[in-house]
């Protein structure tokens, strides 16, 4: 263990944002507990809910809520809350309800604050999960939009080897993708090739934070995330501040965690055009709402047209 | 709508954004009036921040006013660009009944600023009476600007709601801490069930040890039975400031001239203050 007097890290000033959360699992005890620990944004993907959903209108809903209720709850507690629209890889396996979710979901892949399309990808790499991963893919395509992918947890070396094949295939600038829930198997081909590669900081099962030190000391910190992909399971909201705690007790420079845990997930997911550091950055300290409780005053400042990403 | 609805709103974005993103605004505008594919239509609404933004307008005095000369009621102090383009949008859908299930089904996707803008901008669509199932999940709300995106500074309540909702409205905002005074058409609307309510309310309020809100006299004076009288007496003499006062606002409102003589009785000063027009509901902090 390190000596406390002089390794005691500091870490003021840094902030975090954690680019893989579901906070529609998660109480506001969590989000008062994140901000304090200083994040101040957070994406949350849309993904296998945890419980059956067997129609479109739970579908129709969840966004909804990922768009409207989660956002404003988050702005309660000074966090920025973003989403990532997309029908999952476990989903995607009940064809009939697949067909109608991707009816609907070019109405939510357009909404303000949508930073990509995802999570999709594969669970057991059935061709029903390849049709939609590809339909998906194309719909990314067509709207200029990131696309989070979900690599499998079983079969995971392969698995993660072809959902960057057929990104591939289908043309997507490596620079777009952000392959998620890598491990010390996957990292090296996924950064090779040019892909954001992102570690899921879950006890137990993905990724702890030791090895998540380690890799950044054999990899550094070019194009890789950390996030938590904290949910209705034994996870930890706190992921990413713990996580970069453990790295600057651990000598890792502070640039570097700033990268890690900040920086490129904001670069990655800033490319959707929805996304801006002035989001978070120039809102009044103690300011609660997106839209202002009050009314009476707006975060955010002036248009500047040059800024937006337009689609026509 | 009238023309000068969208000629307003059209000019209103004209002069604040650039000049390719107003005319985007406009275009699309134009479309939906022609009849727009759902699709297109819901994208549209979606997109229309993009070019918008979200500045606050900061309406000048004349813009203020010709809002309210378009609609009574109309206020767009608070509102910004993106509510002022989804507004034109809506404003623009055309004139027939089927316009009001496209307002449905926008705000069943909808994202929290496409849920203000059609609470906040629902009066100035066509058919808008169809669509009040859209302001009455705004008063559902537990998004908080969205709630108060229907409920204050907003004509469409006391112009659609039936008493139920309207009431409803009205306990909830002092519930959540929002200013009754900011409810459009209040004086008009209140009625004896919601007197009712609202001294039920305080008498709660008041066994829990808990604040009674000066602003709820101001829906019992015109209704006062006995239990009203009761509870505006307790205000009067146990209250604050500006309990006290609004206590007396109330007492004065008493058609049958009883809370006035009771006020006469228990609180000359504060009588005198309220006829001569110096405690008014804009000032109950007044000593």
């Amino acid at each position: 263990m390190p000596d406390d007097k002089m390794k005691t890290p500091d870490l003021s000033g840094l902030r975090f944002i954690d680019p893989h959360i579901h906070m529609v699992s998660r109480t506001t005890d969590d989000y008062a507990a994140m901000r304090a620990a200083g994040i101040v944004a957070v994406i949350e993907p849309a993904f296998w809910v945890g419980q059956p959903r067997t129609t479109v209108g739970t579908f129709v809903d969840y966004y909804a809520s990922l768009l409207g209720w989660e956002r404003f709850r988050a702005s309660q507690f000074d966090v920025k809350h973003y989403c990532t629209m997309g029908l999952n890889s476990k989903e995607a396996n009940n064809e009939a309800l697949a067909e109608q979710v991707m009816e609907v979901l070019p109405r939510f892949a357009g909404k303000e604050g949508v930073v990509a399309i995802g999570e999709i990808g594969y669970d057991e790499i059935t061709p029903a999960e390849d049709k939609y991963y590809r339909l998906q893919i194309e719909l990314a395509k067509s709207l200029n939009m990131p696309i989070l992918v979900h690599t499998p947890h079983r079969n995971k070396k392969v698995g993660t080897s072809r959902s960057m094949d057929v990104l591939v295939e289908h043309g997507i600038d490596p620079a777009m993708a952000i392959i998620d829930h890598n491990n010390e198997e996957t990292c090296k081909e996924t950064l090779d090739r040019g892909f954001w590669c992102a570690f899921t900081i879950y006890p137990k099962t993905k990724m702890g934070n030791k090895r998540m030190v380690n890799l950044v000391k054999q990899y550094g910190s070019e194009r890789v995330i950390v996030d938590s992909s904290a949910d209705w399971g034994n996870s930890d909201p706190l992921a990413v501040p713990k996580t970069a705690r453990l790295m600057a007790e651990s000598g890792i420079a502070r640039e570097d965690i700033h990268k890690t845990c900040y920086a490129n997930a904001l670069m990655a997911y800033g490319q959707s055009g929805q996304m801006r550091e002035s989001d978070w950055s120039e809102a009044a300290p103690g300011a609660k709402a997106d839209l202002f409780e009050g009314n009476s005053i707006l975060r955010g400042g002036g248009y500047d047209a040059e800024d937006d990403h337009l689609i026509t | 709508m009238s023309m000068s609805t969208l000629d307003f709103l059209t000019d209103l974005l004209h002069s604040r954004l650039p000049a390719a993103s107003a005319a985007w605004i406009a275009g699309k505008a134009e479309a939906i009036g022609l009849g727009l594919p759902d699709s297109e239509l819901f994208l549209a609404f979606s997109q229309a921040i993009r070019y918008s933004g979200k500045a606050p307008l900061q309406p000048s005095p004349a813009e203020i006013q010709a809002a309210k000369e378009i609609h009574p009621g109309w206020d767009i102090r608070d509102w910004t660009c993106d509510v002022a383009a989804r507004a034109l949008f809506m404003a623009s859908l055309p004139n027939r009944p089927e316009s009001a299930e496209k307002l449905l089904l926008l705000h069943q996707s909808a994202d929290l600023g496409e849920h203000l803008a059609l609470v906040k901008a629902l009066f100035l669509a066509p058919h808008a009476e169809k669509a009040a199932a859209i302001a009455r999940e705004g008063l559902r709300s537990n998004m908080k600007t969205v709630f108060d995106g229907i409920a204050l500074r907003n004509p469409y309540p006391a112009q659609y709601f039936d008493e139920t909702a309207f009431n409803q409205m009205v306990v909830k905002c002092l519930f959540v801490d929002s200013p009754l005074g900011e409810i459009l058409g209040l004086d008009t609307r209140r009625n004896p069930r919601l007197s009712q309510i609202l001294v039920d309310l305080a008498q709660e309020r008041w066994a829990a040890g808990r604040e009674v809100s000066p602003e709820m006299w101001r829906c019992i004076g015109a209704f006062v039975d006995e239990p009203a009288l009761a509870a505006l007496q307790k205000a009067l003499t146990t209250g604050d400031t500006a309990a006290k006062n609004g206590a007396a606002l109330g007492l004065m409102a008493d058609p049958s001239g009883q809370g006035e003589a009771l006020l006469r009785k228990l609180d000359p000063e504060r009588a005198a203050a309220a006829l001569a027009g110096n405690l008014t509901w804009d000032n109950l902090n007044h000593a």
